[in-house]
């Protein structure tokens, strides 16, 4: 067979742009091929072109807790790189290609108990627990990009927001605080009391009482469903359903939506390559293997 | 893309253009079929092509540019239609009938056609190539694709590099 001529950059990209977004493995092959196409894949641009035409990010799969470690579950080709992380966390919430981990050492410093983590670049941004002056029961925290007016197809690497919410032992007041990966600091207290029916907010009463809705894909209606031993995704719109994994004892499900795009180890210098940190700028450093 | 000369049909016999391959040789078609070229539209629009003067496409051979052709009269009804939102599910599978069978070819054509495509800007047809070679790498190893694409094989660096990669990244292998 005839190799391409002199099939210029633009046009390899075409080809590769139509490579699926949820089948991972087949652009990273693709990136195995030969430096160019590892220089294209792995660049900033592409990766931009990638998100602009496939649109909607695929849940490349759900990371849950079973007693200590944190599992991955793929509903993809996809799996995230090695990581002690997973060791010592559990997920709180995904957005965007960052996953906002709680790490659940005692002993490791107030300083790093959450964690802004990126799976396909391995970057992660250690934050410290915000300071309540009363004491919370519960609480939980959500990880979003701070950017204005961002169409959110590739701001993985850009500036994020986290959300931190909690009760206090009295369970009347809700407190909320939030953390700017730009001030690498969180905000004063914001104190409110509010009620929000989640069975209407949900409409989930449709489904049976034996099924326990215990995720849900944010943007492109999955919803993720515990039934007896067995866990499925449910399509909104479609209905379909899908079985994705058995066992008993799954919580703290959060699925992982994003465009796969290879960020390998040694990324080259030109054709601009990726930050390998989930944030501009600011300490970072890669996940431990 | 829509194409520019929506009122021709109504106006008895369709404006033709003339375009000329590199190699000399003259195609006449239907404006609206060129149009889906937006290289093309402009000089159409300008009123070239018409008469004995023809368009010079120094870039594309005769055979390219007949099945570029191909390609435009067959998409053109629907691309007057402004991509066709009110076309019914027959024309529509026959037009991915169509569109399977078309590039189903050799492959050094195809990589003519993606360079034609390329230069034409005909989006539709630019598309439809580049998922073909995409569907062609689809479920290959590194290795598989350089074979499919007539890569020479690898130096013994770049065989120690994907084995490397291979290693950190069994689940592309899977």
């Amino acid at each position: 067979m005839s190799q391409p001529p002199e099939l210029v950059d633009d046009l390899v990209e075409e080809f590769l742009l139509r490579c699926p977004p949820d089948d991972p493995a087949c652009l990273l092959r693709a990136a195995l091929v030969c430096k160019r196409w590892y220089r294209l894949i792995s660049g900033r641009r592409f990766r931009r072109r990638f998100a602009e035409l496939h649109r909607t990010a695929p849940m490349l799969g759900f990371f849950y807790c079973r007693l200590a470690p944190l599992r991955f579950v793929p509903t993809t080709s996809f799996r995230p790189p090695p990581s002690d992380l997973l060791r010592i966390s559990r997920a709180l919430d995904a957005r965007h290609g960052r996953v906002l981990l709680h790490n659940l050492f005692s002993c490791q410093l107030e300083e790093t108990k959450l964690i802004v983590w990126d799976p396909i670049t391995g970057g992660m941004r250690p934050l410290p627990m915000p300071r309540f002056r009363r004491s919370y029961t519960s609480w939980t925290a959500a990880v979003l990009c701070l950017e204005a007016g961002c169409d959110h197809l590739d701001c993985g690497g850009g500036r994020f927001l986290v959300v931190f919410v909690a009760t206090d032992e009295s369970e009347r007041f809700t407190s909320t605080c939030i953390y700017s990966s730009e001030n690498g600091a969180w905000s004063k207290l914001t104190t409110a009391i509010k009620v929000i029916d989640l069975e209407d907010a949900l409409s989930v009463r449709a489904l049976e009482a034996s099924a326990q809705v215990v995720g849900f894909a944010d943007g492109i209606g999955i919803i993720l469903v515990r039934m007896v031993d067995a866990f499925f995704t449910v399509d909104v719109k479609s209905n379909l359903v899908k079985k994705i994994a058995e066992g008993l004892d799954f919580f703290n499900v959060v699925p992982y939506l994003s465009f796969y795009t290879p960020a390998l180890g040694a990324a080259s210098s030109d054709g601009g390559p990726r930050a390998t940190a989930p944030h501009s700028g600011g300490a970072c450093r890669k996940a431990s293997r | 893309m829509a194409a520019p000369e929506s009122g021709d049909g109504n106006n008895g016999a369709a404006r033709m253009v003339t375009l000329i391959s590199s190699d000399n040789t003259r195609f006449e078609v239907e404006a609206a079929a060129a149009s889906l070229s937006q290289t093309l539209q402009l000089t159409i629009l300008d009123g070239g092509g018409g008469g004995g003067d023809g368009i010079p496409l120094p870039n594309v051979d005769s055979a390219t540019l007949s099945k570029v052709l191909e390609y435009c009269i067959k998409h053109a009804p629907a691309a007057a239609n402004g991509g066709a939102p009110n076309a019914t599910a027959v024309d529509r599978a026959e037009l991915e009938r169509f569109d399977n069978e078309f590039v189903n070819i050799d492959q050094s054509v195809l990589y003519s056609l993606i360079m034609a495509a390329h230069n034409l800007e005909i989006e539709g047809l630019q598309s439809l190539v580049a998922k073909k070679v995409a569907d062609m790498i689809k479920g290959k190893s590194p290795m598989e694709i350089r074979r499919t694409l007539g890569f020479p094989d690898p130096t013994p660096e770049e065989q120690a590099e994907m084995n490397a990669h291979m290693l950190e990244y069994g689940w592309a292998y899977e």
